[in-house]
């Protein structure tokens, strides 16, 4: 990918490392074909484990399947925004940036 | 030292393997487990042994970190945020001591106030910290790997590191347990792709608030920890799902309305 695309993923990491996932899914939505390969990964991952459910120490629980639903509907909540900022930050890591 | 397990609303997880865990790095644990750990019994134990570490899980908010039953432990006064948070707790026990809070959130603000109130160190999250829950009644490489990364921060400080030290122990083992899942052995699991996110998530939400040369103990040889897995869950539920989200909505929702408000 090109140099834009590191440029554009350290901002979005930038955003979502401050919680501002908002602003995150805002500049990502800018670069569509960006946008679709970030969220294709998240989709992958997610769908590597069909049947499983993830919690946190705060007690709700998604199954992967629904987490899968609401990124494919652009329903970002605060469980995707940090599995959005791991795909970041594992692109960045392949991209040496 | 102090280790708070409460048992109920999923918790049981990572309260079941820090259990294991203090078992093995602490020569003398004083552990609250369950129905004994609530919020008099914790306060009570803090003050009477002036333990200069303390392990507390349970769900958290950035105002408040709960024990059993979702009971306030720690919590600042902030109703607007949650209902939860309704009245400042325990605020006064924190001076002087390092604290591990190992619940959601509690990094954003209560971490913060508690060094302000004169806590040593916290080691807190800012988010929620995640994990996949057991697909059965045991807990596996799979469910554990995030806290066994996690919990190396106990093990660190209790070697006598400083808690510097012992959060750059806890990044480079969120690190290793990256590379179990993406390079390693663990990448041919067929769920490592979604764990290898997990880790990395839970990784960059997990920070240290206060003094970087806080130490609990006196330096020694390094503690480690070993787990028998699978490990039997402590609290049975053949639904977890149906169980638990009504009840963490509720938690989760009035944090979100708070915030509106």
């Amino acid at each position: 990918m090109a140099n834009s695309s590191v440029v554009v993923l350290r901002q979005v990491k930038e955003y979502l490392l401050q919680g501002d996932f908002a602003d995150a899914i805002r500049l990502l939505s800018n670069y569509p074909t960006l946008y679709q390969a970030v969220v294709s990964r998240v989709i992958r991952a997610l769908e590597s484990d069909p049947h499983g459910y993830i919690t946190s120490s705060n007690g709700v629980v998604y199954s992967t399947k629904e987490l899968v639903q609401m990124v494919r509907r652009g329903h970002w909540n605060p469980v995707l925004a940090q599995f959005l900022l791991s795909e970041v930050e594992l692109m960045l890591r392949e991209m040496g940036g | 030292m102090l280790y708070f397990l409460p048992t109920t609303f999923g918790v049981d997880v990572p309260s079941a393997i820090m259990r294991e865990v203090a078992k093995q790095i602490d020569g003398k644990p004083v552990i609250l487990w369950g129905d004994e750990a609530t919020p008099e019994n914790a306060r009570k134990l803090v003050l009477e042994t002036n333990s200069p570490y303390v392990f507390t899980t349970g769900h958290g908010l950035p105002c408040v970190t709960t024990l059993q039953n979702k009971e306030p432990f720690i919590s600042l006064a902030e109703p607007q945020m949650s209902a939860y948070c309704s009245q400042e707790l325990n605020l006064d026990i924190v001076k002087g001591r390092v604290w591990h809070v190992h619940s959601c959130w509690c990094g954003r603000q209560l971490a913060q106030v508690m060094v302000q109130k004169g806590a040593w160190a916290v080691f807190a999250h800012d988010n929620e910290f995640l994990f996949l829950m057991p697909k059965t009644g045991k807990i596996d490489i799979i469910t554990a790997a995030p806290f066994m990364a996690e919990f190396t921060t106990d093990a660190a400080m209790l070697s006598g590191m400083t808690a510097g030290e012992a959060q750059s122990a806890r990044m480079n083992a969120y690190e290793r347990w990256l590379n179990y899942f993406t390079t390693g052995e663990g990448s041919k699991l067929d769920v490592a792709a979604l764990n290898a996110r997990i880790i990395l998530a839970d990784k960059m939400i997990s920070k240290l608030y206060g003094d970087e040369t806080a130490t609990v103990t006196k330096p020694g040889p390094r503690k480690a920890f070993k787990l028998s897995l699978p490990m039997q869950r402590p609290v049975q539920t053949t639904s977890a799902g149906l169980i638990l989200l009504p009840l963490g909505l509720l938690l989760i929702g009035g944090w979100e309305s708070g915030k509106k408000s």
